[in-house]
């Protein structure tokens, strides 16, 4: 054992165990400091990762159904081949769970991240992230408008 | 602000039945309870944020694939907690990493700190975010073996019979580590507090 | 060069469909928002004035954005011109939407894009994201009913502010708003995501309210550019992801309000967002099948999905509203067949 192990699993030096128990006490505030401190909520991505690998294990350890048959024939001599049945017995298969690797978000994640980004740029009220829908080099129909034009439209 | 869900004994053991069951929702709602503070637990031990959520996804998934054999004898949060320090664990290993250990006298002076001062009064000792600060920086500078007491006592709330059964030590030694970490923190917040270094 | 009358009768009865179909026609909003809308009142009396003056507002702004989609973030500096109901914003150069310019006017938003030399015209809201708020405060939503605590803001743009936290499950912060007390004007805004991080905000550096604006600050003058009603949007996003056109059917209470296309693992989808009163949904096709199960897991419980098979392809529904009844709203599917080809060159 190292030196330190050995003190750290002793009373400190010089003090007994009443007083051990009266400096804990005395100390519980930094004990509420430090129970103060915030936990990050993890992100949606992290939860996504997970649940998909949850819900992963839960398809493939779905109970499988076993069957197996046994029958005994007593007294054959090994030779009557033709006169004895294989007994075929059916193991059941043991459910290996392997939690996906996946590092990609799937398609599901992806949906669900449009849907809580739609709802932040609204209430950002900038940009709603709106995409052009003709081509940079593609040729296009253009019109050419006046102010008249757009202040009657 | 602490973000913490409590569930009452019953609830709780409803729950556990539905997830023994692979109940994949049931399971989900015990993640919601425990996630924040499997993953704050987790960073705080292994101070990588990487390496801590891909720790705590296991913790759960340890957890799913488990449950059946979860006995009820210690409460749910202590055998989640036990889990995650037992990956935490694994992994220093792994990484061989230490921080040193402190001994129980300060090496620079033998100053017997004083408790009783009002400045320690939570009450009166706002916690701002640099406050928080201070706190989470030191907590990371202690040892494996004092911050992990120090976390899984003071701020997930576990009793010391619990941390000597899944630390595998005696109460004393529970007890004497925790005071040495808390002692460590005083400090720094101390020094913090009269604008010395720390 | 002056537009042949033609012409213009034919791309004016184009947006005009378009908007017919998808937009309506939209009335004058007076204070409260529009008549027929249902009133908001808001207990707080920040958020209430905030909400009052958005037929009154007068000014020109510069703001700094910064919007976070996963690992991608989109950063602008636009000038900002606002006289009640109409807006004008432009991106500068540097920003990530550099030389697009958007123009709130008349119930419709006009969306200019440089790149390819596009106006895109749909109908624009003003005061959602406050009645947005107002359903969350109120506990009509799906999600957890919303708390707010306001306090002293300090100062954003030189101008005094107070600090409204919306606040869900105790305090969990997912929406902050500095607000000048005075203007009533929403200064500076975070969005927090239910995990915490924030994933987007926009904030005034400079706010002149004796700024002279004109009526030509609220139109859009961009000769040769191409218009691109909401109809046809619908119309050529579908085309690139090679799925039918599919839509809610026009005269329900949910309202278009964007398109785009997103990138699943095997192609493109379609992403419809829809807006009511009652809350959003979205609305979205692809060819790849779409799993309920996990995406019902991964959703939780602030929002309800649905996903089905239709001529082929795979529609996805999400809503947070519990009022938007998933069931009926898919018999509300149609498929818009725009008319694309009477869009003549001049």
């Amino acid at each position: 054992m190292k030196n330190t192990d050995k003190n750290l699993n002793e009373l400190p030096t010089g003090i007994t165990e009443e007083e051990l128990e009266k400096k804990l006490e005395e100390t519980a505030s930094i004990g509420k400091l430090v129970q103060l401190q915030e936990d990050d909520e993890p992100s949606m991505i992290w939860r996504a990762s997970l649940n998909q690998k949850l819900i992963e294990m839960s398809v493939q350890s779905a109970p499988k159904k076993v069957a197996f048959f046994r029958t005994w024939r007593f007294g054959m001599v090994a030779g009557l081949a033709a006169g004895c049945l294989a007994i075929a017995i059916v193991l059941p298969r043991k459910n290996t769970i392997v939690p996906s690797g996946v590092s990609v978000p799937a398609n599901e994640s992806v949906i669900l991240a449009a849907h809580s980004h739609a709802d932040f740029t609204l209430g950002l009220g900038t940009t709603d992230g709106a995409q052009a829908i003709n081509s940079p080099t593609s040729e296009v129909n253009t019109v050419e408008w006046t102010e008249a034009d757009l202040t009657i439209l | 602000m602490n973000n913490r869900m409590n569930l009452d004994q019953v609830a709780e053991m409803a729950l556990i039945e539905q997830c023994r069951r692979q109940d994949i929702e049931a399971f989900g709602k015990l993640v919601d309870l425990y996630q924040a503070r499997i993953i704050g637990f987790v960073k705080r031990m292994v101070r990588n944020s990487e390496e801590a959520e891909d720790i705590s996804q296991e913790v759960f998934i340890r957890a799913f694939q488990n449950l059946s054999k979860f006995d009820g004898r210690s409460s749910l949060r202590t055998w989640l907690f036990r889990i995650a320090y037992n990956l935490c664990v694994d992994q220093a290993r792994k990484k061989n990493r230490h921080a040193p250990e402190l001994g129980l006298i300060d090496q620079e002076t033998e100053e017997v700190i004083e408790i009783s001062d009002p400045k320690w009064n939570p009450e009166t000792v706002i916690l701002d975010e640099e406050m928080r600060s201070i706190v989470e920086q030191s907590v990371a500078t202690l040892s494996e073996k004092l911050r992990s007491v120090l976390l899984l006592h003071d701020k997930e709330e576990l009793g010391y019979g619990e941390l000597s059964e899944m630390l595998n030590i005696p109460v004393g030694t529970v007890k004497s580590r925790l005071f040495l970490a808390r002692q460590h923190v005083q400090r720094d917040v101390e020094n913090y507090l009269q604008g010395g270094k720390y | 060069m002056r537009l042949k009358p033609l012409t213009f009768i034919l791309v004016t009865c184009l947006v005009a469909t378009s908007f017919a179909q998808f937009g309506g026609e939209r009335r004058p909003q007076g204070p409260g928002g529009p008549p027929g809308r249902e009133k908001l009142r808001f207990s707080e009396p920040i958020l209430q004035k905030a909400f009052e003056v958005q037929n009154q507002l007068k000014f020109f702004g510069v703001r700094k954005s910064v919007i976070r989609l996963g690992d991608s973030e989109r950063r602008n500096t636009e000038r900002v011109w606002r006289e009640g109901m109409n807006q004008r914003v432009e991106f500068e150069r540097g920003s990530s939407d550099e030389g697009q310019v958007i123009v709130l006017k008349g119930g419709q938003k006009w969306h200019y894009f440089k790149s390819t030399n596009e106006i895109q015209v749909k109908p624009a809201r003003f005061e959602d994201p406050l009645r947005r708020l107002a359903m969350m405060l109120s506990g009509r939503g799906r999600g957890p009913k919303a708390e707010i605590e306001v306090a002293d803001g300090g100062n954003i743009a030189k101008i005094k502010t107070k600090l409204v936290k919306v606040l869900v499950n105790q305090n969990s912060v997912i929406m902050k708003m500095w607000i000048d007390p005075n203007s009533g004007l929403i200064l500076k805004r975070e969005i927090f995501d239910p995990t915490g991080r924030l994933v987007g905000s926009s904030e005034f550096t400079k706010v002149d309210f004796s700024a002279n604006l004109d009526k030509s600050d609220f139109e859009l003058r961009v000769p040769g550019a191409s218009i691109v009603p909401i109809g046809e949007m619908i119309s050529r996003t579908a085309k690139k992801a090679g799925v039918p056109a599919f839509v809610l059917k026009p005269g329900m209470d949910l309202e278009l309000d964007s398109v785009r296309l997103v990138k699943l693992d095997s192609g493109d989808a379609v992403f419809q967002s829809y807006i009511s009163e009652r809350g959003r949904l979205s609305l979205v096709v692809s060819k790849t099948k779409i799993d309920a199960r996990r995406l019902k897991s991964m959703a939780g419980k602030n929002n309800a999905t649905a996903v089905f098979e239709m001529k082929g392809v795979w529609i996805t529904l999400i809503t947070d509203s519990p009022q938007h009844d998933l069931d009926r709203i898919r018999d509300m599917i149609i498929e818009f067949r725009g008319n694309m080809q009477s869009r003549p060159r001049n």
